[in-house]
C-alpha cells in the first residue's frame, strides 16, 4: 500500500476566510445562547471579525503562492479583491443595522448568512481550481436566497426568493455541466493546469468549447447580463434593501471576479480558443448594455431602475474581457470597486430616505426630497453623477479606463456603443435628481431620523466615491502592481 | 465540421457512450417487447396505485409537512458525516504514525462545525416532532407577566 499524500496545510494563507468563518460560528452560537442579545452586540462582533479579515488580508500582501494542492492561490489581486468585498461587507452590515430594527428580521441569522455569503466571495476571489470556484459560487448564491426571502410578511420578498432559487439553481447546473466538459477533455479541474494544457496544444474538440460556453453562460446568470438578466429586476425590487445592495454588488463582483480567474487563465491570451469566447463576450457586452441602459429608462420603481443600472453596468464590465489585455483586467477590477461604492451608496439612501411600512419606492416618491432632507439628496446625486459616470466621481474614471482599454484593443463599435449607451443613462440617472430637487412633494412622507450606523453607511460610500474620483492613484497603484504580478 | 477534431475525443467516451446506448436499449426493449404479446384486461384494481399490497388511501397528491424535508436535511449531514468519519478511522492509526495530533485535530473542527449545526437545530426546536414556536411562546409569556 503506498502511503497516503497530505498536501502541505498552509493555514495562514487563508487566514482571512478563517477569521470570517470563526466570527460567523461565533455569532451562530451568541445568537443561539445568550438570552437578549443586543442588537448592537451583534453587529459590532461582526464588524470586528470584518475588520480581523481585513487587516490579515493585508498582511499577505507579496505573497504569491498555490496552496492546499492548487486548490488556493493567493497573490496580490487576490488580496486587493479580499479587501474590496470585506469594505463592501462592513457597509452592508451598518445598512442592516438600520434596516433590521425597521422590520424586526431575526437579526442574528441575517448577519450570519451575510457573513457566509461574504466568505463565498473570498473563496472565488482565491481560487485556482473549478471545484473551489464552484464553491465559492454556491456559497454567495445559496446564503443570497435565504437572505433574499428574509421579509417573511411580504409577498414581493418571497416572490423573489423563490425566482432567485429557481433560475440560480438552473445556472448552477449549467456551470457545473460545463466544468464536467472541461473536466472530461483536459483531465484536470485545476485552472493552472488547464492553462498550461491549453498553451501547449490547441485540443480542437467542439466538447471543450461547449465547456466554456456552458460555464460562461452559468456565470452570465450570476452576473446578469443579457439574455440571462430576466430575474434580477424582480429579485431587486423583492429583496431587503440592503441585500439588493449585496446582490447589486457584491454577488456580481464575484461573478466577474469568476470569470476573471476562468477567462483571463495565464498562457493562453494567443489561444485560437481566445478568440471564440471573445466573440461570445463580444455580443453579451453589447447586448447588456443597449437591453440594460434601455429597461432602466421605462422604470418607475426606484430598486427596478437601479437593477436595470446594474444590469447596464455589467455590460459595461465585461468589456474588459472583450479587450483581454492588462489594461482591460485593470480598469475591470478598478471600475468593480467604484461601482461597489456607489451602488451600495445609492441603495443606502434608498434606505434612510423611507421608514417603516412607508418606503420610497416609485421614482416619483422622491419628488421634493432636497427641501426636506438636503442630506440625502445631495447623497443620492453624489452616487448616481458617479453612475452616469460624470467627472469628478469614481464613475468617470473607471468608464474612461475601461472603454480606453477596448479601443486600445481595436473594439471601436463596442466601445462607440459603450459611450452612446452611457449618454442615454444619464436621462434616467438625471430624472431622479430633477424629482429631487425641482418638483414639489406628491405625499408626505414623515421622516425618521438619520441613525448612527446609516450615517456611517453613507458617509463612507460617499468617502469611497470621491477618493476614486478626485485621487484615483491611490488605488490604481495597488491595482495595477497586483496585475504585473499575474 | 471536420472529423479529425473528434478523433482527439478520450476513448473513455466511447465507452460511456456505448454504457449509454446499451442502457437505452435494455429499457425499450423489456417495454416494448411484452407489449406486443401480453394480453391487456385491466380492471378497477390493477388500475390502483401500488402501495404494497395496502388498499390506497386517499391520493398522492396532497401537501406533505414541510418537517418532512427539514428531517431529511438533518439526516443527510450526519449521513455524510459517517461518510467521513469511517474512512479516517480505517487509517487514523497509520496517519497517526506520520502526522501526529494533526490527524485527530482535523476531524475534531470538523466534528465543531458539525454540532454547531446539531446546536442550531435543538435549539431552534427542530429535533422535535411536534413543533413549538419558542419566539411566539416567549412573546407570549412576557405579554402575560
Amino acid at each position: 500500500m503506498t502511503s497516503i499524500q497530505i498536501p502541505e496545510l498552509s493555514f495562514s494563507l487563508i487566514a482571512p476566510e478563517l477569521i470570517l468563518c470563526t466570527a460567523a460560528i461565533v455569532i451562530l452560537l451568541v445568537d443561539l445562547y445568550v438570552k437578549n442579545v443586543e442588537r448592537i452586540n451583534i453587529t459590532l462582533l461582526a464588524l470586528i471579525g470584518i475588520v480581523l479579515a481585513f487587516f490579515s488580508a493585508g498582511t499577505l500582501y507579496g505573497a504569491s503562492e498555490l496552496a492546499f494542492s492548487w486548490l488556493i492561490i493567493r497573490d496580490d489581486m487576490s488580496v486587493v479583491i479580499d479587501q474590496i468585498f470585506l469594505i463592501g461587507a462592513a457597509l452592508i452590515v451598518l445598512m442592516s443595522h438600520h434596516y433590521s430594527e425597521r422590520y424586526h428580521f431575526p437579526y442574528g441569522e441575517y448577519i450570519v448568512l451575510l457573513l457566509f455569503s461574504t466568505l463565498g466571495m473570498l473563496i472565488i476571489s482565491a481560487s485556482a481550481d473549478l471545484i473551489t470556484l464552484f464553491l465559492g459560487v454556491e456559497l454567495v448564491s445559496i446564503t443570497l436566497f435565504v437572505l433574499t426571502g428574509f421579509e417573511k410578511k411580504s409577498l414581493l420578498s418571497g416572490e423573489a426568493s423563490l425566482k432567485y432559487l429557481l433560475l440560480g439553481a438552473f445556472s448552477s447546473a449549467f456551470m457545473v455541466y460545463g466544468i464536467a466538459f472541461i473536466f472530461g477533455m483536459c483531465r484536470t479541474t485545476n485552472l493552472i493546469s488547464i492553462g498550461s494544457l491549453l498553451s501547449e496544444d490547441f485540443i480542437g474538440s467542439p466538447l471543450l468549447i461547449l465547456g466554456f460556453a456552458l460555464l460562461l453562460v452559468g456565470l452570465g446568470f450570476k452576473i446578469a447580463l443579457a439574455p440571462f438578466h430576466m430575474w434580477a429586476p424582480d429579485v431587486y425590487q423583492g429583496a431587503p434593501t440592503p441585500i439588493t445592495a449585496w446582490i447589486a454588488a457584491g454577488s456580481k463582483l464575484a461573478g466577474f471576479i469568476a470569470l476573471v480567474r476562468v477567462f483571463s487563465l495565464p498562457d493562453i491570451s494567443f489561444h485560437p480558443l481566445a478568440r471564440t469566447w471573445v466573440e461570445g463576450i463580444w455580443w453579451l457586452s453589447l447586448l447588456t448594455m443597449i437591453i440594460g441602459n434601455a429597461g432602466a429608462l421605462v422604470q418607475k420603481d426606484i430598486k427596478r431602475m437601479l437593477a436595470y443600472s446594474s444590469i447596464a453596468h455589467g455590460g459595461y464590465l465585461s468589456m474588459a474581457f472583450v479587450s483581454h489585455n492588462d489594461v482591460g483586467l485593470q480598469a475591470l477590477l478598478f471600475y468593480l470597486a467604484a461601482y461597489l461604492f456607489m451602488t451600495i451608496g445609492a441603495f443606502a439612501v434608498v434606505i434612510a430616505a423611507g421608514r417603516h411600512g412607508e418606503e420610497r419606492r416609485r421614482i416619483s416618491d422622491f419628488a421634493g426630497l432636497a427641501k426636506r432632507r438636503p442630506f440625502l439628496a445631495a447623497m443620492m446625486s453624489l452616487f448616481l453623477l458617479s453612475l452616469a459616470g460624470m467627472p469628478p466621481t469614481a464613475g468617470f474614471i473607471g468608464k474612461v479606463w475601461l472603454f480606453g482599454s477596448a479601443i486600445q484593443a481595436q473594439y471601436y463599435g463596442l466601445a462607440i456603443v459603450g459611450i452612446l449607451t452611457t449618454l442615454f443613462s444619464f436621462y434616467y440617472y438625471l430624472r431622479v435628481i430633477v424629482y429631487m430637487y425641482m418638483r414639489d412633494e406628491e405625499k408626505e412622507f414623515e421622516a425618521e431620523p438619520l441613525s448612527v450606523s446609516l450615517t456611517l453607511a453613507l458617509s463612507l460610500s460617499a468617502l469611497g466615491v470621491l477618493i476614486l474620483g478626485v485621487f484615483p492613484n491611490t488605488l490604481m497603484k495597488v491595482i495595477t502592481n497586483s496585475v504585473i504580478v499575474l | 465540421m471536420d472529423t479529425s477534431s473528434f478523433i482527439s475525443m478520450p476513448a473513455q467516451f466511447i465507452a460511456a457512450l456505448i454504457f449509454l446506448l446499451a442502457a437505452i436499449a435494455f429499457v425499450a426493449f423489456n417495454v416494448l417487447v411484452p407489449r406486443l404479446f401480453r394480453p391487456i384486461r385491466p380492471d378497477q384494481e390493477k388500475l390502483s396505485n401500488y402501495e404494497c399490497g395496502e388498499r390506497p388511501i386517499g391520493g398522492p397528491w396532497i401537501r406533505f409537512n414541510i418537517r418532512f424535508y427539514i428531517i431529511a436535511i438533518i439526516f443527510l449531514i450526519f449521513d455524510v458525516e459517517v461518510l467521513f468519519i469511517i474512512p479516517w478511522a480505517v487509517v487514523y492509526r497509520r496517519l497517526y504514525s506520520e502526522l501526529g495530533m494533526l490527524v485527530f485535530w482535523e476531524m475534531f473542527v470538523f466534528l465543531t462545525v458539525l454540532g454547531v449545526g446539531l446546536a442550531y437545530c435543538w435549539v431552534k426546536g427542530h429535533l422535535e416532532w411536534v413543533f413549538r414556536d419558542k419566539l411566539a411562546e416567549d412573546k407570549s409569556k412576557t405579554l402575560s407577566s
